[in-house]
C-alpha cells in the first residue's frame, strides 16, 4: 500500500513538473509578446496594483490554510480539515472572482485578447492560471465530499495531499505571474 | 514531517516578501523613479520571487533533505527545461528583433488598427 502510494506520488509530481513546463512556454510567449500593443495602452495602464495585491494576498492565504488542513487530517481532525478546506475553497473563489471582474472590466473597456499580441499573450498566461484555480476549486469541492462522506482514512488522506501539492503549485505559478505581468508591467 | 511552525513560517515569509516586492513598487513610483532605480527595481523583483519560490517549496512542498531525492531531481531538471525554454525563447527573439528591423511596416504608417482588418 505504500509502494503504491509512493509510485502515485511520484507521478503527481511529475504531472506538476510538466505543468511548470507548459506554463513556462505561456510565459516565455507573454515575454516576447508584451511589447506588442498595437497602438494600444501598454500593461502599466490596464493594471490595478493593490487589486493584484489583494488576489496575492488571498491566494497565498489559501494555500497556507491548505497546508493547515493536511495538517489536520494528519491528526485525524475531520471537522477541523473540513473547514479549513472551506476556507481555503472560499479564499481561492474570492481569487477567481476579482480575476473575473478584472478580465471582463478590461474587455468592457475594449482591451480583449482580439486586440493585440500583447493582450493575447496577458489572456493566455493569465486565464491558463485562473482555469486550473478555478478546476482546482472544483477538485478541491470533491475531496471534501470524500472526506465528508467516507472520513479520514488513508485513501482521503492521500487525494488530499495530491490536491495540496496542486493547490501550493498554482500559487508559486503566481508568485511568478504578479513579478513579471503586473509589477515589471507597471514598472 | 511537516510541522505547523514550518507552515507558519512560509505564510509570514511569503507575506512579508510579496509586501517587500510592492513596497520597492511603492517606493520607486512615490519618489519618481529615483529609488530604487529602475533596474535595482528589476533586480529586486526577480530576487524576491526567487526567494518566495524557494520558501514555498520548502515549507509548503516540503523539498528538502528529507523528501526522497527524486523529488528533488525532477525538480532541478524541470527547472532546467524552463530555463532552457525561456531563455532561449528570449535570446532568440531578442536577437531576431534586433536583426530583422521588422517594426517598419508599422511605424511607416502602412499598417494601423484602422486598416490591419484589410
Amino acid at each position: 500500500m505504500n509502494r503504491a502510494n509512493d509510485n502515485i506520488t511520484f507521478g503527481f509530481w511529475v504531472y506538476i513538473l510538466s505543468d511548470c513546463v507548459l506554463f513556462a512556454g505561456l510565459f516565455a510567449t507573454y515575454a516576447v509578446l508584451r511589447g506588442g500593443t498595437f497602438g494600444g495602452p501598454t500593461p502599466g495602464e490596464l493594471f490595478s496594483l493593490p487589486f493584484v495585491l489583494v488576489e496575492t494576498l488571498l491566494l497565498l492565504t489559501s494555500s497556507f490554510t491548505c497546508g493547515l488542513a493536511v495538517l489536520a487530517s494528519h491528526r485525524h481532525k475531520k471537522n477541523w480539515t473540513l473547514g479549513l478546506l472551506a476556507l481555503t475553497l472560499i479564499l481561492g473563489l474570492s481569487f477567481v472572482g476579482m480575476e473575473l471582474s478584472e478580465f471582463s472590466r478590461m474587455v468592457a473597456e475594449g482591451h480583449s485578447w482580439q486586440v493585440s499580441a500583447f493582450l493575447s499573450a496577458f489572456f493566455t498566461l493569465v486565464g491558463t492560471h485562473g482555469l486550473h484555480v478555478t478546476l482546482g476549486a472544483l477538485w478541491m469541492l470533491v475531496v471534501m465530499i470524500h472526506i465528508w462522506v467516507r472520513g479520514l482514512g488513508a485513501g482521503t488522506t492521500r487525494k488530499l495531499f495530491l490536491f495540496s501539492l496542486f493547490w501550493h503549485f498554482l500559487d508559486i505559478i503566481w508568485i511568478f505571474i504578479f513579478t513579471f505581468v503586473y509589477l515589471f508591467g507597471v514598472m | 514531517m511537516p510541522t505547523l511552525r514550518t507552515y507558519i513560517t512560509g505564510f509570514a515569509l511569503s507575506i512579508l516578501l510579496t509586501l517587500t516586492a510592492f513596497g520597492l513598487m511603492w517606493m520607486h513610483i512615490h519618489t519618481r523613479h529615483v529609488f530604487p532605480t529602475h533596474n535595482e527595481l528589476a533586480a529586486g523583483f526577480i530576487a524576491l520571487a526567487i526567494l518566495q519560490l524557494v520558501v514555498q517549496l520548502i515549507c509548503f512542498l516540503h523539498i528538502g533533505k528529507k523528501s526522497p531525492s527524486a523529488n528533488l531531481a525532477m525538480l532541478s531538471f524541470a527547472i532546467f527545461i524552463v530555463f532552457v525554454v525561456v531563455g532561449g525563447t528570449l535570446w532568440i527573439m531578442t536577437n531576431l528583433n534586433q536583426n530583422m528591423q521588422l517594426n517598419n511596416v508599422y511605424l511607416n504608417g502602412l499598417i494601423t488598427p484602422q486598416n490591419e482588418n484589410d
